[in-house]
């Protein structure tokens, strides 16, 4: 790693006898500064026959050339003025006071489906935008290892979301070009691969002007090469094999972010697992289904000591309402899309666990607003006239008939509300 | 100091050789000599010599009555959490000063922001009965985010002006709070331990520094590490150097820590192999810090269980964090809904 | 030796364990898992020896800052074991200057200070003699000192732990001083041979060689079912003793004897921490 120097650089230079005296150290002999900190003083005394003073000077000489600087808080806050990439959903951005934290790993889990990939070429489209347009106006490395990378979907969130900077004429189409020209796409097969790559990929970064790094997914790889490893072997074995690869990708990834000054965005995949049966503490994390809910609880891959790497974690689902009778879903049927999608802070060092709702439309992620979607409908019904209200008369079937519009969908509302807090 | 015997000075090896093959059994001995007959004699240089019998007549080391401790620990002042219920499990007043408090958690509890919250209410003025210090930031995790601090530090000084008594100046400037927090990065373990090794100098250049918090601890030890054994020695001689500045400089140091999934493999045909969450880093440095406090989710609140402590009880308390920073728990369940109803407008 | 001349540590339970208490001129060592007591057991042992006799001295060398005055303190001024020394006249003052305290962060300084105690009880008459009649040196911990400097590389760490345990026996037969030394737990895979309980999984540190130094050696661990699942295990009792109520959070420990050159070994007690004291079955009932 990056601090791991070699002693002889040191300056003004050790002793030549001194360097002797540490290439001498039983077994292994001190070359780096890895290595010095790894002893003790008193295992330098010991085997090197120092005076416990220059013992005491060489470790402190080699601190003070890797140790970091401190930083006040204040200088941070003026080195950098916009160090969130917005994702153009409005709910998130402001809960994370901005978007996706500059020099911290985001981590995206879902199931299948659940619109992690959408997100991630959301997001690599929004970076390539030139500044005046919310953009970072820079490259995109997408480090992707289940083939999930669509390029024609890409496209297609592009035009629909920017018609006019990606028209159908000779301007738009060449933008379109730099856009996808910008992102760089890399296929990987194996998680040494992977471990290898983010090795290399300080070059890359610099070449390509990339100003976002993704990798979808973290979890594929080596959830595929270790398989099961807890039921198979228990502790110890595989499954710290397994933790020792991502933990170093992690602190790669960290370190990428950090001296880059860029975000990361891994996505990773879920697990279910049945309640009754879990070994695994349930503790881990706050439950994001209701725990009176029955099925198999849901909870991120990769188990506890990953999701300690990851700086913010945000947990994609499908939207489910608890304990819905089939009348009332009739009614919120007609309130809320089929086909919407909740998200979910998890864990975030700046924002509270807060939900907001997003549907996948044509444009790529977009966030529901329920008032929006009122006022649509309203003006759906207003235009169709005397049509919409039997229309939905029809489908509720209780008492509200006499009531009027607006106060059942107040009453529907609050009721939504009460199953969803309760 | 006479009977002490020359081989468990602290002197290079072939010193001590050198001492032994001479005849010098104990410091008694030492005691007799000049430092030019010691370096004739046992053919070392003067200054060597001089350094062996400075060793032996220094007497640094005094103990004081329980009563003189008593005295001054009262006179250090604890840092508040912010979180009442929190400060009273701490002993009354937060987080002690002089010993090393470690907070493990789940990822998502907000040990970070806990982090931010100390390092900003380390900074309460004196005639606010805070402790008016600095704060140093070990950020391993690279989730130290300035942002957030701003938020808290602009939330806790707006709490600050809401309760001052005196209407003269404001009792915190934010520019200020924001220079005195002195933040550092460190990518892999050898950094960690380099930072620590040179840290006296940076605390002797700001005495005024009250709290250190290293977040986290675990997560650079947790990799990396095939010697087991090596990792212990590392990070108790850590602990170690971590408790003499707490005592020497007056600071609070306060650790967070990874919790970790532990296999019970109970080897019984009848019983299941189970596991547990248990702190990272393993049962000796379990033993490193003073207090140690677990944070948990249990029913939609945040808890924080004190499991470690010589001097106060085992209890559990609630806390919440929300967008001023830590607080304590409101038991009122239309805080959510409320803030549903601000986001859709209804 | 006469009866009276044994230390008891507060606890009835573990006094029966080490034969009646901590016997002076032997170094008695207590390991055990984190929070289970030790530190606990050594602040009892402290404020049992002050209030037994009114010129016993206790010495604390604190290697991990543990020690607390104000738990002391409240210690002597709220547990009624301690009502009887109260009534006969001992302040809180003075039992807290008959306390010292040392701090000490590296092997070189407990070393210093040792030698230096000693150079002062060979002096007795001094007229400021601070150390005359210390009954009690208590170490904790020595696992904080010493585990840095035990590797494979170098013997220098074991010679200086062989070093200062003999130093320590030696203070503690001729000055007849009881000496107890506090020691940390390790993992130990699959489980603690030596323990009685199949279930232990950790074993006191700083390995083989210093197993044979100590006298006796006390472990305390928590109860099993306890490591699980703790949340089942925790009830709230309430004690009765003479005249206060205590509230008791009943987390059961184990404190069993590993090694001892007179007593029995293999021997334990189950004890619980609540309130200020340290209790085992039979006070409960």
């Amino acid at each position: 790693m990056s601090s791991t120097r070699k002693l002889t650089r040191l300056n003004p230079k050790l002793g030549k006898k001194t360097i002797y005296k540490l290439n001498s150290f039983p077994r292994t002999p001190v070359n780096t500064t890895k290595e010095l900190f790894s002893r003790t003083e008193l295992e330098l005394v010991e085997c090197c026959n120092f005076k416990v003073e220059t013992a005491r000077n060489i470790q402190k000489r080699a601190a003070k050339w890797i140790v970091p600087e401190f930083v006040s808080v204040l200088d941070m806050m003026t080195e950098n003025n916009s160090p969130f990439l917005a994702t153009s959903l409005k709910g998130l951005d402001e809960a994370l006071s901005g978007g996706i934290p500059f020099s911290s790993i985001t981590e995206l889990v879902g199931p299948t489906r659940s619109g992690k990939t959408q997100l991630c070429l959301t997001l690599s489209m929004l970076t390539t935008l030139p500044e005046t347009m919310g953009g970072l106006g820079g490259g995109v490395c997408y480090i992707d290892t289940e083939r999930s990378f669509n390029a024609d979907r890409l496209i297609v969130i592009a035009e629909n979301r920017f018609p006019q900077y990606f028209g159908k004429d000779e301007r738009g189409q060449a933008n379109l070009d730099k856009m996808t020209s910008s992102i760089h796409k890399m296929d990987i097969t194996s998680s040494k691969e992977l471990t290898k790559r983010l090795d290399e990929l300080q070059e890359f970064i610099i070449e390509n002007d990339v100003k976002l790094l993704i990798v979808d997914s973290i979890g594929s790889l080596v959830r595929k090469e270790y398989q099961n490893p807890v039921k198979k072997c228990g502790w110890g074995g595989p499954l710290m094999e397994r933790n020792d690869i991502l933990l170093q990708q992690a602190s790669k990834l960290k370190y990428l972010a950090e001296s880059f000054r860029i975000p990361v965005v891994v996505t990773n995949q879920v697990i279910t697992r049945n309640r009754s049966e879990t070994v695994l503490p349930r503790e881990c994390f706050r439950p994001i289904k209701k725990s009176r809910e029955e099925g198999p609880e849901v909870t991120a891959a990769l188990g506890n000591t990953w999701a300690h790497s990851v700086t913010t974690r945000i947990m994609m689902n499908k939207f489910h309402i608890r304990n819905l009778s089939n009348l009332k879903f009739t009614i919120l049927n007609d309130l809320f899309p089929p086909n919407l999608q909740e998200l979910t802070i998890v864990k975030s060092p700046i924002a509270a666990n807060i939900t907001i709702y997003y549907t996948i439309e044509n444009e790529g992620i977009v966030e529901f607003v329920y008032s929006e979607n009122i006022e649509k409908e309203d003006k759906r019904q207003q235009e169709e006239e005397i049509g919409p209200m039997e229309e939905t008369d029809k489908s509720d079937a209780v008492p509200s008939q006499s009531l009027d519009k607006k106060k059942r969908k107040s009453d529907v509302a609050e009721w939504f509300i009460s199953a969803l807090w309760a | 100091m006479s009977a002490r015997l020359v081989s468990s000075l602290n002197l290079r090896p072939s010193t001590r050789t050198k001492l032994q093959k001479a005849g010098f059994q104990t410091v008694k001995d030492l005691q007799e000599t000049t430092p030019i007959e010691l370096s004739k004699e046992i053919g070392i240089s003067n200054n060597e010599a001089l350094n062996i019998l400075q060793q032996i007549k220094k007497n640094k080391v005094t103990s004081i009555s329980a009563s003189e401790a008593l005295q001054q620990e009262r006179k250090l002042c604890p840092i508040s959490t912010s979180c009442e219920a929190m400060d009273q499990m701490l002993g009354g007043r937060g987080v002690p000063v002089g010993k090393i408090t470690e907070f493990c958690g789940a990822p998502g509890m907000g040990k970070t922001q806990l982090g931010m919250q100390l390092c900003v209410n380390v900074q309460i003025p004196q005639n606010l009965s805070g402790p008016e210090g600095e704060a140093i930031f070990i950020d391993t995790e690279g989730s130290f985010i300035a942002q957030r601090a701003a938020e808290i530090a602009r939330a806790t000084i707006n709490k600050l002006n809401e309760n001052s008594v005196t209407e003269c100046d404001p009792p915190m400037n934010f520019d200020i709070v924001m220079s005195k927090i002195y933040v550092s990065k460190v990518h892999n373990c050898d950094e960690l331990i380099a930072l620590i090794k040179v840290l006296d100098e940076f605390l002797q250049e700001h005495p005024r520094v009250k709290l250190l918090v290293i977040d986290s601890i675990a997560f650079h030890f947790r990799q990396q590490f095939d010697d087991m054994a090596l990792r212990t020695r590392l990070l108790n001689g850590l602990a170690q150097d971590l408790n003499k500045f707490a005592q020497s400089y007056e600071l609070a140091v306060v650790l967070f820590n990874q919790m970790t999934t532990k296999f019970i493999i109970s080897g019984k045909y009848n019983l299941k192999d189970q596991a547990a969450l248990v702190p990272a880093l393993g049962e000796s440095w379990g033993h490193q810090c003073t207090n140690r406090i677990v944070l948990y989710w249990r029913n939609e609140i945040r808890c924080a269980q004190l499991v470690k402590s010589p001097s106060l009880q085992e209890t559990t308390v609630h806390y919440q964090i929300n967008s001023t920073g830590v607080r304590d728990y409101q038991a009122d369940s239309l805080n959510s809904k409320r803030r549903w109803e601000e986001l859709y407008d209804i | 030796m006469l009866q009276t001349d044994v230390l008891s540590t507060g606890c009835y339970g573990i006094d029966e364990l080490l034969q009646g208490g901590l016997h002076p001129g032997e170094v008695t060592e207590i390991s055990g898992e984190t929070a289970t007591g030790k530190t606990q057991l050594a602040f009892s042992a402290t404020l049992t020896t002050i209030c037994a006799n009114k010129n016993n001295k206790v010495l604390f060398i604190d290697t991990v800052s543990t020690f607390s005055a104000e738990r002391i303190r409240t210690l002597f001024l709220e547990s009624d074991r301690f009502d009887h020394s109260r009534c006969q006249g001992m302040g809180e003052e003075d039992v807290m200057n008959r306390i010292r305290i040392a701090k000490c962060f590296d092997v070189y300084a407990v070393m210093e200070f040792i030698e230096d105690l000693r150079d002062h009880l060979e002096n007795k008459d001094k007229d400021d003699n601070v150390y005359t009649n210390v009954k009690l040196i208590i170490i904790d911990s020595f696992a904080a000192i010493f585990s840095p400097l035990l590797g494979v590389t170098q013997t220098q760490g074991h010679s200086l732990m062989i070093t200062l345990t003999r130093i320590l026996r030696n203070l503690a037969k001729e000055y007849n001083i009881a000496v107890l030394v506090i020691n940390a737990a390790i993992a130990s895979n699959p489980n603690n041979p030596i323990s009685v309980f199949s279930s232990t999984k950790s074993k006191p540190s700083l390995g083989m060689s210093w197993t044979f130094m100590p006298d006796v050696q006390l472990y305390l661990t928590h109860c099993v079912e306890n490591k699980i699942e703790n949340e089942k295990n925790i009830q709230q009792n309430y004690v009765y003793t003479n005249r206060k109520e205590i509230e008791v959070i009943m987390k059961p420990k184990i404190c069993e004897v590993h090694r001892s050159r007179n007593g029995q070994m293999g021997k334990w007690c189950i004890f619980y921490m609540g309130g200020n004291e340290l209790f085992t079955h039979d006070d409960i009932i």
